[in-house]
């Protein structure tokens, strides 16, 4: 996590000047999520806030996203936990609407152990279009590299899904931005399958400069 | 009797009206002319030569004179009586349509005996200074060397200095000075000399220089037979943008359903219901949304080369100005024209 907001702070320290044209965009919004694990008995739903930063310069890009979220058991064996989670993405653009996406994530839980924090390498593609000139949508697919968690085990299959798309002003200083992100991690402790799964939506703002 | 008529009818062909006068003796001259009694118009135009006369009736005495001696056959006297006129009025002639071809004869004879310049005349002209001239023309009734000079404003200007023979002779007067500068606004007078061994005859007119401005060329708003294209073009609606957010629904949609694991409760999929709703109300909204005019690159291309040439066409428009602004409009009229 550490490692995520470093990176995120040099590319903005060495980004665009002001003067270029809206290649930094931050956003703010509210998110949804559902988060299970284990088995069927254990599922969480909750609503939290999330933070992004978005940086274009020429064919490279940089997402970092931030969540916060408290979650709800739906079942009363086990209680509520809060959610912290980074993202990290760094993308080179190889043909005007593909870009081969690269980056770390981390999700922690508060209390702990109440479920898998885990942090991971993501490698992956990233493929945006745009709808119109004040509009795009974009999807992006990923495999998780190497998930680590801190009770232990291995992950046979992880990958994350996602679908995003943004409206915004034709200058470019402000967009409604939409995301939905699904994530499954096979983990195996010693020859038993505890899955992970995650589904989330985000909704929020977002102001470029 | 046939005789006398017809002596009658010539003589009243050669008889010619000329106009009253103020002296008596010419107006007597001129009734015994008009009346075909010869002498007594000779008679009557010496005893009028002999008073203190006016131009016009000099002229007119020495002419009734001419005329009745020619008519009476007295040749000699005739051409000097012309001669008188001739100095008087070298313009002033017989004319061929109402007096008698021997009259004319007598006349022309008495011109070819003398030198004088006739029928000066400047032809009005405007013209920028250094770029055109006026026409300058007058005759002479013998060979000569014709000296053409235009005089004032503190000017002497020789425009033409050349052996002519008897006859019409035409220069051209660009109306500058001997350093190509526009002469002076004002009046100047053009005198045609024509020069004989020691015999000399001036002719001179009254003419008149006026400065003005050069009207400058209008600068273009456009090049003319080319028009602008427009560099944006709206294109036509179409379902592209909701096809599009449908593919994508479709294949993040579907992905994230296939990959689910069937071993965990995977809830109501709220998340991704609301997202992909939200990607498909934007790709239909963008499609009947009036799509954004795009750029033409080629009629973009097209306007910039036709103001780059609009630009040169007003730049050498403005270099011309410039030179024009510091040219002057010459006009030069005679005066005897003005006061008509």
């Amino acid at each position: 996590m550490r490692r995520a907001i470093a990176l995120a702070a040099l590319l903005v320290a060495v980004g665009p000047s002001a003067g270029e044209a809206q290649v930094v965009r931050f956003g703010i919004g509210a998110l949804g999520m559902t988060y299970s694990e284990s088995g069927a008995g254990l599922r969480w739903e909750g609503e939290g806030l999330n933070g992004t930063l978005w940086v274009r310069y020429k064919r490279l890009g940089l997402d970092a996203t931030g969540y916060m979220a408290k979650l709800k058991p739906d079942s009363s064996d086990v209680s509520e936990m809060d959610m912290l989670e980074g993202d990290l993405r760094v993308s080179f653009s190889i043909v005007p609407a593909v870009a081969i996406e690269a980056g770390i994530g981390h999700r922690a839980f508060d209390p702990e152990f109440s479920a898998q924090d885990v942090g991971f390498w993501r490698l992956g593609v990233l493929s945006e279009m745009p709808l119109a000139r004040i509009a795009s949508i974009w999807a992006r697919g990923a495999y998780l590299i190497a998930p680590k968690f801190d009770g232990g085990g291995d992950a046979n299959l992880s990958v994350e899904v996602s679908l995003g798309v943004g409206v915004g002003t034709s200058n470019g200083r402000f967009r409604v931005r939409a995301d939905y992100e699904f994530q499954r991690i096979d983990r195996e402790v010693n020859g038993v399958d505890l899955p992970i799964q995650l589904s989330r939506a985000t909704i929020g703002v977002e102001l470029g400069f | 009797m046939t005789r006398r008529l017809m002596l009658l009818a010539g003589l009243l062909l050669i008889a010619a009206p000329l106009a009253a006068q103020d002296n008596v003796y010419v107006r007597l001259a001129q009734q015994a002319y008009n009346d075909v009694d010869f002498s007594g118009a000779i008679d009557n135009a010496r005893r009028a030569l002999q008073e203190q006369l006016g131009r016009e009736d000099r002229i007119v005495a020495w002419e009734i004179l001419g005329y009745s001696y020619a008519s009476l056959n007295r040749r000699e006297e005739a051409v000097d009586a012309f001669h008188q006129l001739i100095f008087l009025d070298p313009d002033r002639e017989p004319d061929v349509e109402t007096v008698s071809p021997r009259i004319t004869e007598v006349y022309a004879s008495a011109l070819s005996r003398i030198l004088v310049v006739r029928r000066t005349n400047l032809d009005s002209a405007s013209f920028i200074a250094g770029q055109g001239s006026v026409r300058i023309s007058y005759d002479v009734s013998r060979a000569s060397r014709a000296v053409v000079r235009v005089a004032g404003q503190g000017l002497d200007l020789t425009i033409d200095s050349t052996l002519v023979g008897a006859g019409a002779h035409e220069v051209f007067w660009r109306a500058t000075t001997v350093s190509g500068d526009p002469v002076p606004a004002g009046s100047y007078q053009l005198v045609v000399n024509a020069i004989e061994g020691s015999n000399e005859f001036a002719s001179p007119i009254d003419i008149v220089v006026r400065h003005a401005a050069v009207d400058t060329i209008w600068h273009l708003d456009s090049l003319p037979g080319y028009q602008e294209q427009p560099e944006y073009v709206r294109p036509s609606r179409d379902w592209r943008p909701l096809g599009i957010a449908v593919l994508y629904t479709g294949l993040v949609a579907g992905a994230s359903v296939a990959l689910e694991n069937s071993a965990l409760d995977v809830g109501e999929r709220k998340e991704l219901a609301g997202v992909s709703l939200l990607a498909l109300i934007a790709g239909f909204a963008m499609s009947i949304k009036q799509p954004d005019p795009e750029p033409v690159q080629a009629n973009i291309l097209y306007n910039q080369l036709l103001r780059t040439e609009l630009a040169k066409q007003n730049e050498a428009i403005a270099r011309q100005n410039d030179l024009i602004r510091r040219q002057t409009m010459l006009t030069v009229v005679a005066v005897e024209e003005m006061e008509q």
